[in-house]
């Protein structure tokens, strides 16, 4: 049986990848056991750093030990990092291109009961305008994994957004083949809709998708886990037979996978309508992470009405 | 320190002077007085303490500076330069278009530069990393930083105070370039930092306080800084902002000012006379 949790697949992922790169450190934000650092740690507790609760030093410790020759792997709370941290992130990690795998755990909705400063919903528009970083948004273990994995190989700054409730797969793990900056075809359509979905909510998306081609209404699919840099040739090759596109993110419908497809299918001349599910700026609410997505219209019953209303 | 060695640091010391003002002059832009008052402490360090070769900037084995306030970087700029990493007509070019020589210092860019600074307490946390791979590979190498006593005011800064003191880190020695003047005028009426050898004490570092200005003072702190065993250390060396050029000593409006052609004529004029006499 495959993994679900992702702090699970997370751990076991890193524990491989330090099996194999003895360059790999754990940076710690006061975040080592929340992060699923653990099984690292009590492996190789000499490579494991210690910063506190202080993510803008954090973040510049693992850049002077980044150009030092290692890859540090920096993990603290979505929001901590990325909007506390930003100016050091987009400096000395973007500006700077150093070798810095920077982990937002517990992104999106993930602390929806902790209230707005926990959730992070804003953290993939901050991070899609940081000069060189790549952004991963993965949606189950398999992508969480080899997110870690790439991103440890690729030379360069990542910002990978770590989910923290379970999650089941896209996909079987046999048709998949993981590569920075690749979306994947879910399926095509014959109704001119498309639907494009990253990350928790891209098993809620295709749920949608099923149950609506089920009843006649054949949608195409898109599963983007990498948000910058964008698949624009599989985004514009459905553009280009689609009248109608909807985007699905577990982030605010600004600076998102939205506003990133908006901007790729306006270089087409009759480019489709593009309708952006995600959650709106300033919505501030809280509750159990199904009932929060539920609300957010993130579900895949919601994410249903939402396309036929459209249509 | 021997005679002949102090009158060549204090030669390039007086020499850094007359080209940070050149580069301030060139740009029509910069900070000519925290680079006037930190260029003793650059001095002292490049030509006595840096294990540094012009020829070899990345050696892995190299000792690492990082200019946390990286608004100074015409002092650093013009130390490199007169030490060989790269050419001193070079220096005209600061803050141009299509320069390397950035208003502040970009470590992609420039040969001799550890760490890209700019912004305010980031420096010194990157110090931070630089020293825990010494420490983690055992290596000799020592980093030294700069910092200002107005950049104490970052919240940043106390953190990773915080976090070199926690790791013992001995190898990481900080210069606060204590002038006294921020851009607003006193720091101790902007935001007074005092007590500011306390408040190192008290995150557990090893203080030096010596006249930053002073360079045999400055000699013997890092000296003593570098056989300090189990602790970060910080020399406080109390410096006068614009130190060599008359009229911009102890002026903070010499922050971030440019001299007019008569002032540059001026500071030229008193900086190569000092030069002169070192030379002569």
């Amino acid at each position: 049986m495959s993994i679900t949790d992702p702090r699970e697949a997370f751990a076991k992922a890193l524990e491989e990848i330090g099996d194999n790169n003895d360059k790999v450190l754990a940076v710690s934000c006061d975040s080592a056991s929340g992060s699923g650092y653990s099984p690292f740690i009590s492996k190789y507790p000499d490579r494991y750093v210690e910063v506190g609760i202080s993510e803008q030093t954090g973040v510049d410790i693992s850049v002077g030990l980044a150009v030092n020759g290692f890859i540090p792997v920096i993990s603290a709370i979505a929001p901590f990092l990325s909007m506390r941290a930003y100016e050091q992130v987009r400096n000395d990690v973007g500006y700077s291109n150093t070798n810095v795998k920077l982990i937002g755990s517990s992104s999106g909705l993930s602390h929806s009961p902790a209230g707005s400063s926990h959730q992070a919903n804003e953290d993939m528009a901050l991070m899609r305008t940081v000069p060189n970083m790549v952004v991963i948004n993965p949606g189950d273990c398999y992508e969480i994994a080899m997110s870690l994995k790439k991103a440890v190989e690729y030379e360069g700054p990542v910002y990978i957004r770590m989910p923290r409730h379970p999650l089941e797969d896209i996909l079987p793990i046999e048709e998949r083949d993981f590569e920075i900056g690749k979306a994947e075809e879910i399926c095509d359509g014959k109704s001119g809709i498309t639907v494009i979905a990253s990350g928790t909510v891209s098993n809620e998306a295709k749920r949608a998708v099923e149950e609506l081609n089920k009843e006649g209404i054949s949608c195409g699919m898109i599963n983007v886990h990498t948000v910058q840099p964008l698949d624009q040739e599989m985004i514009l090759k459905h553009a280009s037979k689609t009248k109608l596109m909807f985007t699905v993110e577990e982030h605010s419908i600004i600076g998102g996978l939205g506003d990133a497809v908006a901007a790729t299918i306006t270089q087409l001349e009759g480019a489709p309508r593009l309708v952006k599910l995600g959650i709106l700026p300033g919505a501030v609410n809280t509750g159990p992470y199904r009932e929060l997505l539920a609300a957010y219209g993130l579900t895949h019953e919601k994410i249903k009405e939402s396309i036929k209303k459209e249509m | 320190m021997k005679a002949k060695i102090l009158k060549q640091t204090k030669l390039l010391a007086a020499k850094m002077r007359r080209y940070i003002i050149e580069e301030v002059y060139s740009a029509k832009s910069g900070h000519p007085g925290g680079s006037l008052s930190c260029a003793d402490f650059i001095a002292t360090l490049y030509d006595n303490h840096m294990n540094v070769d012009s020829k070899k900037p990345k050696d892995i084995n190299r000792d690492r500076f990082v200019l946390s306030k990286g608004h100074c970087a015409p002092a650093l700029y013009a130390a490199l330069a007169l030490k060989g990493f790269f050419p001193i007509e070079d220096l005209k070019t600061f803050r141009g278009i299509n320069s390397y020589l950035q208003g502040h210092p970009n470590m992609n860019s420039v040969p001799g530069v550890d760490m890209s600074t700019g912004s305010l307490g980031q420096g010194i946390s990157t110090a931070v990393g630089m020293a825990l791979v010494g420490k983690r590979e055992e290596k000799n190498y020592k980093v030294y930083t700069v910092l200002g006593d107005g950049e104490i005011e970052e919240g940043q800064v106390w953190e990773a105070a915080m976090c070199a003191a926690h790791y013992q880190l001995d190898n990481l020695c900080a210069f606060l370039d204590y002038n006294g003047l921020q851009i607003d005028g006193n720091i101790t009426d902007v935001m007074n930092p005092e007590k500011v050898a306390d408040k190192f004490k008290a995150f557990n570092w090893n203080v030096i306080e010596c006249n930053g200005n002073d360079i045999v003072k400055l000699n013997n702190a890092i000296s003593k800084a570098n056989q300090y065993k189990g602790r970060p250390t910080i020399i406080i060396g109390k410096t006068t902002k614009g130190k060599g050029v008359s009229f911009m000593e102890g002026k903070y409006q010499w922050h971030g000012s440019v001299p007019n052609q008569e002032q540059y004529e001026q500071a030229c004029q008193e900086l190569n006379a000092v030069i002169a006499e070192l030379e002569g």
